[in-house]
């Protein structure tokens, strides 16, 4: 399917709601990427973020006529997929475990996305992927979503809290909190800051 | 927001790390940063770890999900059928299970006590490896074999449908002592049965045993030949010797 780049999120789902299933493909196309990205931090395991993000979409599909429009497309979308986390949390009652498909090689399926990466700046980005990961683990829950959802989906303050549903100051302590603990385990695990992630 | 009010203001730093703030509230962090070591360096920190965080992503998996129409958005709910262990039994197929059980224990508990009637001789059936039964077994002593325990098996089932079709034609619906009449008749045809069958695995056995008796003769028979047959190689091998030598004496005593 080709991405329809013309056409906002609204106007999508104006479409969608009266029927038109092409237009709300155009919207999974769309979101189906941060939706994905988004389970797989908070849960951490490809395989079950696949599935959260499969039913946050079909779940909006089946509740189309119940979305009003006060709040974004994609801030409803987040709220669905949110709450499918949590439930999934709440299933597992543990600390998620990220995991690579034993049948994949890491530095393959990286290579693959980012070609143009050298080797040693491969490897360098994997182990500081693998220790900031092990490190947001040990999040409490909201510290960790605060997180992703400021740091990965450029989300406001406000916007957090809506999602959240929780006052403004919460959601700064939250990432304050979050940020001091990750900063406390990289450092234990010895982590600099290489040049080739610093932001400009 | 004054000096004071910035230092170890969490919500303070967070909305200047994050460039969330209004321009007043920054320059007066800004302000504070520049003469504020601890804060300072607490604001590189955090900048550093939010540094590191750019390296995780997520690993790249095909997606590509689409709704697709089908006939009807809100699908039926599926029933399955119900398992057969968990459906409940009909009158019928319990009464039927319990003539059977009480059956097959009957003829067991007959079979072990000789059931009063004089026994018959029951021998394991010869096998390829098997060496021939020496004596008779004793009349109590009876040993029952897989293969006659499969055909009793196959008569109680045999049994048994019988008694499901004749409950089915009935409905279901015997009572007590009729039930008992029923249990009793197929519990003596079953016990007959058996006797039949084990007096007929005897003479089997019988005629098994007489087969491996003859077949030893028969060895045996085969052996004296082969020793015979031995004997006479040797006797044409010794008997030019035998001559030659009777011949020299005979020659030589002249």
């Amino acid at each position: 399917m080709v991405s329809d780049v013309t056409r906002s999120d609204e106007e999508l789902v104006t479409r969608s709601r009266g029927g038109d299933v092409d237009s709300f493909n155009q919207l999974i196309l769309r979101w189906e990427r941060p939706i994905y990205a988004l389970a797989y931090r908070v849960i951490g395991r490809e395989e079950d973020a696949r599935d959260v993000c499969q039913e946050t979409f079909f779940r909006a599909y089946r509740s189309l006529a119940g979305f009003k429009g006060q709040a974004k497309f994609s801030s409803w979308l987040y709220r669905i997929a949110l709450n499918l986390c949590r439930d999934w949390i709440r299933r597992q009652r543990r600390a998620p475990v990220s995991q690579f498909p034993e049948d994949v090689d890491i530095l393959e399926a990286a290579a693959a996305t980012e070609p143009a990466e050298s080797i040693e700046d491969l490897v360098a980005r994997r182990e500081l992927s693998a220790v900031v990961e092990k490190a947001m683990a040990l999040l409490p829950e909201e510290q960790r979503t605060a997180i992703i959802l400021k740091e990965y989906h450029g989300m406001t303050f406000q916007e957090i809290a809506d999602l959240q549903g929780c006052p403004l100051s919460t959601v700064k302590t939250r990432l304050y909190q979050g940020l001091s603990v990750l900063r406390r385990q990289l450092e234990r695990q010895g982590q600099t800051v290489p040049q080739m992630v610093k932001r400009t | 927001m004054n000096d004071m009010n910035v230092c170890g203001n969490h919500e303070a730093l967070i909305g200047y790390l994050y460039d969330e703030c209004e321009p007043a509230e920054r320059e007066a962090v800004a302000a504070h940063l520049a003469l504020c070591a601890s804060c300072a360096e607490e604001i590189h920190a955090l900048g550093d770890t939010r540094a590191h965080m750019v390296s995780w992503t997520p690993p790249a998996l095909p997606l590509g999900f689409q709704i697709t129409r089908t006939e009807s958005d809100t699908p039926g709910k599926v029933l399955r059928p119900a398992a057969w262990w968990g459906r409940p039994l009909p009158a019928w197929a319990q009464a039927a299970a319990a003539v059977v059980i009480f059956a097959a224990g009957m003829s067991v508990n007959l079979e072990r006590s000789g059931g009063g009637a004089p026994a018959p001789v029951v021998a394991q059936a010869p096998s390829a490896e098997s060496t021939p039964v020496a004596e008779t077994p004793a009349a109590d002593d009876i040993t029952v074999t897989r293969a006659e325990f499969a055909r009793l098996e196959q008569r109680l089932r045999a049994i048994e449908h019988a008694d499901v079709q004749l409950a089915s034609r009935t409905g279901g619906g015997v009572d007590q002592d009729e039930l008992f009449a029923r249990v009793s008749a197929l519990e003596q045809r079953s016990v007959e049965n058996d006797r039949r069958t084990l007096g007929l695995i005897s003479t089997v056995a019988t005629l098994a045993r007489e087969a491996e008796n003859q077949r030893e003769s028969t060895r045996t028979v085969n052996a004296m030949r082969e020793d015979v047959r031995e004997l006479g190689d040797a006797f044409r091998t010794v008997a030019p010797t035998w001559a030659v030598r009777t011949a020299l004496t005979s020659s030589s005593g002249r």
